[in-house]
């Protein structure tokens, strides 16, 4: 039934009505985080052609916000989302969400040196790290976080029996613990 | 593949597992040499093999989580034997791997591809996906100070990096910097990307924060395992081996409560490790001398190890509980369920004194360490010029040119913040500044020299 629905939904999502479109992210983020742990269902309803509206969707900052946590969650369900979203270009998204400039074409463009601190991805654009700071300054931190948490998702898996570094902080004094996490 | 894996696995960063390398070394070497007719020959090779062997067997002491998505290993899977070898190139299988879901009874089962596995059959969005966000997340860790931020960040770098292989740490780092010291006279392609080099320096010699501290040890590993003749020397440039040293020297502070209780054992552990590392200094000199060795290092493994999950489990008492409820609202950082059975719970600056020290032992202690820097060993030289009392003219003028090119950047070598410390640069310049035995008229066409030099080079 949910299934028969999506595409209606997908094609809301490129509405230019604003509060049909926040309704539609908000019903297909409730979508995602309700499946999260039923990776083949939620396989069955989100495809690259829905991901590429979503995120393209025109959403308050923190409908956006939301996105990205369901996004984080269905990656983190399942390896065949992360290659959907892969093949979304959700990169891009990312890439213009942290550094406020669109991407260059080519990842393999070289990189532009020139004066001041420019380093990483600042010469493809010719930004310098500063412009990628004030654009992270401009944007809300929860944002912020969510980006870094799918950025983190999306990226390949470290290798089997990696144990995490756990850090408490109590009155002051730091302990390591080391506890067994999947990433 | 092997060698990766063991970079992420706390265990075999241990005092054991130190004790346990060295003690391999020693014995790799006493054994080349009994094999061989020559004493002196080759000796290294097979003990980097046993070394690498040995890293095989900490790895695979580790018993594998599975990541989302990912196969479900199976403990005691033959690619993780001891004494295997190791094929970098081959990603390691296991047997049950990956996950087998029957469909029906009787049906063919499938074999449901690894997220590992699914990811490298897209190398075109994937590779791209990594190209542009590296760089992104090592400018994000520069621009923030929240270290949930900054973990994250490093986190991903250390995702990318693992996954790579081959060239393509380099497509994605882009490792620029003087290339007159890589590869030997080969100059590659002038590109500036990812300083990775300063990234990790950086991190390395703020020590904020522990977690972060051992992220950038692990980077490092990363890179001397994946393309070393690359990034040794730029690591060595910017001053991160050095850090490394000064890490890996620091005495241990871990006073768990069972090494307090058994601190005499614990003692007698540490001077068996000293004394294990004294007999491999020595066996590595009498080989050069071509003395036989005959005595074996004595490292207590009869003592029954420290262990402190189950120890600090029966231990507890209602204060440990209210503090570890303490704990977990104070928690701060990256989401972990830990389970309670697993823990140990470590001083946080000795395990990066343990992760250094081991790094140091795998990849620093070879004789290329003596190799030296070209630049900062110019920079040395020109320096000497200018302390020399009984220096020339000209031979001032050239050193104070050299100077002024080197600081001038271009397709010419440039100097690291490292080797501006470590030469003694500033005061040197600041000597001879002050030099009275220096005519003014001299010293102020030696300033225009230098001035001028630098000038011209900026615009070409």
């Amino acid at each position: 039934m949910i299934k028969d629905v999506f595409p209606i939904i997908r094609t809301v999502l490129g509405y230019a009505d604003p509060r049909l479109v926040e309704h539609a992210s908000l019903c297909v983020i409730r979508t995602i985080e309700s499946f999260r742990s039923h990776p083949e269902l939620l396989e069955g309803l989100v495809d690259t052609v829905l991901l590429r509206a979503l995120m393209a969707a025109a959403v308050s900052p923190g409908t956006f916000t939301l996105v990205l946590r369901a996004l984080s969650s269905a990656t983190k369900s399942s390896p065949k989302i992360t290659l959907a979203l892969l093949e979304a270009d959700v990169a891009g998204t990312l890439y213009q969400l942290l550094t406020g400039v669109v991407p260059p074409a080519d990842g393999l463009d070289v990189f532009i040196v020139g004066e001041g601190a420019i380093s990483g991805a600042a010469g493809a654009g010719g930004l310098t790290d500063m412009a990628v700071m004030q654009n992270l300054a401009h944007r809300p931190k929860d944002q912020v976080e969510e980006a870094l948490s799918l950025v983190s998702e999306l990226m390949p898996p470290l290798p089997r029996g990696t144990c995490l570094m756990v850090v408490y902080v109590k009155l002051g004094l730091s302990w390591v613990g080391f506890g067994r996490r999947r990433i | 593949m092997g060698l990766v894996d063991g970079v992420f696995d706390h265990r075999a960063y241990s005092e054991k597992a130190l004790a346990r390398l060295v003690r391999a070394k020693i014995k790799a070497i006493k054994h080349a040499r009994t094999r061989s007719p020559n004493p002196s020959a080759g000796p290294s090779t097979s003990a980097d093999a046993m070394v690498v062997d040995i890293n095989v067997e900490d790895a695979g002491t580790a018993t594998p989580i599975a990541a989302p998505g990912s196969a479900t290993p199976r403990p005691g899977s033959p690619a993780l034997r001891p004494m295997s070898p190791v094929h970098p190139g081959t990603p390691p299988i296991l047997p049950g791997s990956p996950s087998i879901r029957p469909t029906s009874p009787g049906a063919p089962v499938v074999p449901v591809p690894s997220r590992t596995e699914l990811l490298r059959a897209k190398p075109e969005f994937v590779g791209r996906y990594i190209r542009l966000m590296v760089p992104v997340l090592v400018d994000v860790y520069a621009a923030s100070v929240a270290t949930q931020t900054r973990s994250k960040s490093l986190t991903g770098i250390l995702k990318a990096v693992s996954f790579a292989e081959g060239e393509e740490v380099n497509a994605i780092l882009k490792v620029s910097l003087s290339h007159e010291c890589f590869v030997g006279s080969e100059i590659k392609d002038i590109v500036q990307g990812v300083p990775v080099a300063t990234f990790v320096g950086s991190i390395l010699s703020s020590r904020e924060y522990p977690t972060l501290t051992i992220c950038a040890l692990q980077l490092v590993e990363l890179l001397l395992i994946k393309a070393p003749t690359v990034y040794k020397p730029a690591l060595r440039r910017e001053g991160v081996l050095h850090e490394i040293e000064v890490l890996a020297d620091r005495p241990l502070t871990t006073k768990t409560k069972e090494a307090k209780t058994e601190e005499g054992s614990s003692r007698g552990k540490a001077e068996d490790l000293a004394l294990a590392r004294a007999k491999l200094e020595e066996v590595r000199v009498k080989q050069e001398e071509g003395v036989q060795v005959h005595a074996e290092p004595k490292i207590s493994t009869s003592s029954p190890s420290p262990a402190p999950e189950p120890s600090s489990e029966r231990d507890e008492s209602p204060n440990a509980d209210r503090e570890r409820e303490e704990r977990e609202k104070e928690r701060h950082v990256i989401p972990i369920p830990v389970k309670r059975s697993s823990n140990t719970v470590l001083d946080p600056q000795d395990a990066i004194t343990l992760r250094a020290k081991i790094v140091r032992f795998k990849y620093m202690s070879g004789g290329e360490e003596s190799t030296s820097d070209p630049v900062f060993e110019r920079l040395r030289g020109l320096l000497a010029t200018l302390r020399d009392p009984g220096a020339g003219e000209m031979e001032l003028r050239n050193s104070v040119k050299g100077i002024a090119a080197l600081f001038a950047g271009g397709a010419g070598a440039s100097v690291s913040s490292y080797e501006l410390l470590k030469s003694g640069l500033v005061e040197g310049l600041l000597h001879f500044t002050t030099d009275t035995s220096l005519s003014r008229e001299f010293f102020f066409s030696l300033v225009l020299v230098m001035l001028t030099g630098m000038e011209c080079m900026k615009w070409t």
